[in-house]
């Protein structure tokens, strides 16, 4: 990302790229950043190991991987077609969502796993 | 990706997805759920290990399986789904395709 981000400076130094380009294309860049990391949350399934592996942190990490990718989708398009003054706040607010949904549904998942999970039969 | 695609092309391997959705389950307890012989079914799991769309854990004597699926996986899961894939072929035979016989032969 550090390196993305300098070769945009770099050419935007050069005149390559005009006005804002350049800090539309980083923000662009991290919000695909964020959907990517996002994409494989629910793939950490198999570093949890023994009773945590319930269907609630199934469905935590579900949930939390949903959360990011469309949270990094929303923050590059609006970093690309949303005007400044409208695109950074509410780009900032959606990944803000994101982390409060994970930490919301990570909770609900560690309280519940001192409870026993339900047995279906 | 191609291993994806395939596992995800076959109604029966979406539906052992489905189930996996509510929890993890044993190898007995998914085949439960199908018409299929258990070496059917077994071969179906190998074509899912083989994806990396499920987590596999020995408990004792069971096999435990577990969903492991991406976002873009879970994603393309819903799209086969809604547009029936592989249920064409489905309803016109019951046996595997050549190349799911073979991992299941190679996966032994």
């Amino acid at each position: 990302m550090l390196g993305a981000a300098a070769i945009l400076k770099a050419l935007q130094h050069a005149g390559l790229l005009a006005g804002d380009a350049a800090t539309r294309s980083a923000q662009a860049f991290f919000g695909l950043m964020v959907a990517i990391y996002g994409n494989y949350i629910p793939k950490n399934i198999s570093r949890m190991r023994g009773s945590a592996t319930g269907p609630r942190a199934q469905r935590a990490l579900r949930v939390s991987g949903w959360a990011f990718v469309l949270a990094g989708l929303s923050y590059a398009g609006l970093a690309l077609f949303a005007p400044p003054s409208i695109g950074f706040p509410a780009s900032v607010a959606i990944v803000g969502l994101a982390v409060g949904v994970t930490i919301v549904v990570s909770l609900q998942c560690m309280m519940s796993t001192r409870s026993p999970e339900p047995h279906s039969d | 990706m191609n291993r994806v695609f395939r596992a995800l092309a076959d109604p029966s391997r979406r539906r052992v997805l489905e189930l996996l959705r509510k929890g993890p389950m044993s190898a007995g307890e998914l085949a439960d759920n199908f018409a299929s012989s258990k070496p059917t079914m077994s071969a179906h799991f190998a074509v899912l290990r083989e994806a990396d769309l499920v987590e596999v854990e020995k408990v004792g004597k069971t096999v435990l399986y577990r969903l492991k699926l991406s976002v873009l996986e879970d994603a393309l899961l819903g799209f086969a789904g809604a547009f029936g894939l592989g249920e064409e072929r489905r309803r016109g035979s019951k046996t595997l395709t050549a190349k799911d016989a073979k991992l299941w032969a190679k996966s032994r």
